[in-house]
């Protein structure tokens, strides 16, 4: 019997996230596949993407759809077993039973993801090594190994991202597998959206623009559209262009499109907050007023981030015009600012007391206490701060107090 | 009537509530100037407008970035980037971004305008100037090195910010506003099917229908689609096949803007009924 894995379907059923994987595409431009994986056409790897939802599929049965054939349809209504060892995160598939009717050389079954474990945000690349055996009385022989892109994010996303089937809205796997790389092993909306906010933070391949905070990626405004697609081919691949260059034929020259502002930052910061789950929000704040002691993304530290191409001599000083944040954009949620654009100078002594005092409790606690606050102190981060908090933190003493100007939460594309 | 239109502006979440958010949004603090500014609801055509044709331009290096299509907004930008190699006396050497965005809707050109007073995370100098070039011009000088200057004429709109250029902002922005006057203009972009003519009229959910549009003519860095309900999608196998993926039951309005070398986008629409 020549028996083969013709495909596997994991988003059956996309409008109920619990038994399923739920709707995605693959980017921009192009859909993922449905069967996620066909036997024998290979297709990118993001294209045959499936994503799982870790808040709806906790209690759930969740299941897969497999398609078998056999070269030589049976006689007679026949059953055969089949099972997967490996899996990873989706667990060894246990021993299912496959019933081929007579003269039907396809048969489908539901197999159970029973040994599942979906417990943190992820992108997994998982392998199954498939077996077979005619009945329990003999022994399991190999047929096939399939290996699949699984991504596990918190919740369904929202925000931006639609269910809506066939919408270029869907979640691209390509974002989602950038947010579930950076939220790597998070288990709550806080942990990821910190880790998220924290890594592009610390990404040193991009730099405030120090001229004048103009965006590179579109968005400023509800309305406006995010170039997320460029964003992840240029800042999160690495490839954007080489020219052209901003402040050319100075020392702070470099590639244009790995220049960003405030705008840019909260706006990436949010979708990709969303890929995975959590409904943060995007907060424009206008006028926002002079700031601190700060290290704008990318850059050294400043008392005014528009110093300038070439004048980063005169970075801790400046008596032009505007040199104040006259707008500025952040994550928002449970109440809380984050912010990707800009961390708090913290002066090298306090912040090592403050990192030893935070390594003392670890231990005495036997890991059991992380002094969150502390770390972040320590950081300069401006990650989980309560409005007030975020604000007398990173605006100068001088600054007015009484005329921000939060926007209604907004979302993009 | 333009004013109206200006004052209950352009902010949108998806392409499905645009007209409901238009609606409710009240804009931050625009000028009163700005208040009083109309658009004149005709779209230039056939124009091409490039930094390079303009005398006050000369000598500077021209780098055309990729060309941006907004579905959302409804507009098309080219960006250029100019640099210059000869020899100065200045302490920074001259560096210009010139934006040249196109405005499908006419009328939304003045809302579009005014989006440059909130894009710059540097506060803006208290000195704006609001000098008659075209339909509307925004100027100011944040320092002796850099400045900005906006200008609206039609639904163009031309957008230079830049460093240590010796040129005037306000001059060059005439320049293009120039250039936009000798263009011919309608009230409307004539759309055509062209190449969307090949998509049925009606189609089932999650129905998918191919149409060739990549060609010599329309290459895939050139043509941008956007769908009101489904999407447009490329063969991942086939790199010059695109396709429509039918969304929801309900009608879809398919668009695909060709963008080329800095002309006026050339505009395809069909509309389609999606039934279950």
């Amino acid at each position: 019997m020549k028996l083969q894995l013709q495909d596997i379907t994991f988003s059956h059923s996309p409008e109920d996230p619990a038994t399923s994987a739920y709707a995605i595409r693959g980017n921009s431009k192009h859909e993922v596949r449905h069967p996620e994986f066909v036997a024998n056409r290979p297709i990118p790897r993001l294209l045959g993407s499936a994503a799982y939802s870790i808040a709806d599929t906790h209690t759930a049965a969740v299941y897969i759809v497999v398609t078998f054939t056999v070269a030589t349809p049976f006689a007679k209504d026949t059953t055969i077993e089949v099972q997967a060892t490996g899996g990873g995160v989706l667990g060894a598939l246990f021993p299912v039973a496959v019933t081929f009717s007579k003269n039907t050389p396809t048969a489908a079954c539901n197999i159970p993801l029973s040994d599942r474990r979906f417990l943190a945000v992820g992108a997994h690349q998982v392998t199954w090594q498939w077996q077979w055996r005619d009945s329990p009385q003999t022994s399991w022989q190999p047929l096939q190994t399939t290996r699949h892109h699984i991504l596990l994010t918190l919740a369904v996303p929202s925000g931006a991202w639609t269910q809506q089937p066939g919408n270029i809205s869907l979640p691209w796997a390509e974002a989602l597998t950038t947010s579930c790389t950076l939220a790597k092993g998070a288990q709550t909306p806080q942990t990821a959206l910190r880790a998220i906010t924290e890594q592009l933070h610390r990404r040193q391949k991009i730099k405030y623009d120090i001229s004048v905070g103009a965006p590179r990626y579109g968005y400023s405004e509800t309305g406006d559209q995010f170039a997320l697609q460029d964003w992840l081919e240029y800042v999160m691949r690495g490839n954007a262009p080489g020219h052209p260059l901003f402040c050319d034929n100075t020392p702070d020259e470099y590639p244009d499109f790995l220049i960003v502002n405030g705008h840019d930052m909260a706006a990436a910061t949010v979708l990709l907050a969303q890929a995975v789950g959590v409904p943060a929000t995007y907060q424009y704040h206008e006028p926002f007023g002079k700031i601190g002691t700060v290290h704008p993304i990318g850059r050294p530290k400043t008392t005014q981030p528009f110093y300038g191409c070439g004048n980063s001599k005169h970075r801790n000083t400046s008596n032009s015009q505007g040199t104040e944040l006259g707008n500025h954009a952040y994550a928002f949620f449970d109440d809380t600012v984050y912010d990707s654009t800009f961390r708090s100078w913290v002066a090298p002594l306090r912040a090592c007391g403050q990192k030893i005092w935070w390594y003392i409790v670890l231990i005495v606690t036997f890991g059991q206490t992380r002094l969150q606050s502390v770390h972040d102190h320590a950081e300069g981060v401006f990650i989980a701060l309560p409005p007030a908090a975020y604000l007398a933190a990173i605006r100068a003493a001088s600054a007015p107090s009484d005329t921000e100007n939060i926007t209604e939460t907004v979302a993009f594309q | 009537m333009a004013s109206e239109r200006f004052t209950t502006a352009f902010f949108t979440i998806t392409m499905e509530e645009a007209k409901h958010k238009r609606e409710e949004y009240v804009p931050k603090d625009i000028p009163d100037y700005l208040r009083q500014v109309t658009a004149t609801g005709r779209v230039v055509t056939g124009l091409s407008v490039s930094p390079s044709a303009l005398d006050s331009l000369r000598g500077f290096v021209v780098t055309l970035m990729p060309v941006r299509y907004n579905s959302l907004l409804q507009t098309a930008t080219y960006v250029f980037h100019l640099t210059t190699t000869a020899q100065t006396m200045q302490t920074c050497n001259p560096s210009l971004i010139c934006e040249v965005t196109y405005c499908v809707d006419p009328l939304e050109t003045a809302n579009i305008f005014s989006r440059n007073l909130h894009r710059f995370e540097r506060q803006l100098p208290t000195t704006i100037t609001a000098a008659e070039t075209g339909d509307a011009s925004l100027g100011w000088q944040w320092d002796a090195e850099t400045g900005a200057f906006f200008a609206m004429r039609h639904n163009v709109i031309v957008g230079l910010h830049g460093t240590c250029v010796q040129q005037s902002l306000g001059t060059i922005a005439k320049e293009f506003v120039h250039s936009i006057d000798t263009a011919k203009t309608a009230t409307a972009y004539p759309t055509q099917k062209g190449l969307l003519s090949a998509l049925p009229a009606t189609l089932s959910p999650g129905a998918r229908a191919d149409f060739a549009a990549t060609n010599d003519k329309f290459p895939p860095g050139e043509v941008y689609f956007s769908a009101t309900n489904g999407s447009v999608n490329y063969d991942p196998l086939r790199a010059e096949q695109v396709y429509y993926r039918a969304g929801v039951p309900g009608p879809a309005i398919i668009t695909a803007a060709h963008l080329h070398n800095g002309n006026a986008p050339e505009i395809f629409s069909t509309s389609l009924e999606v039934r279950a």
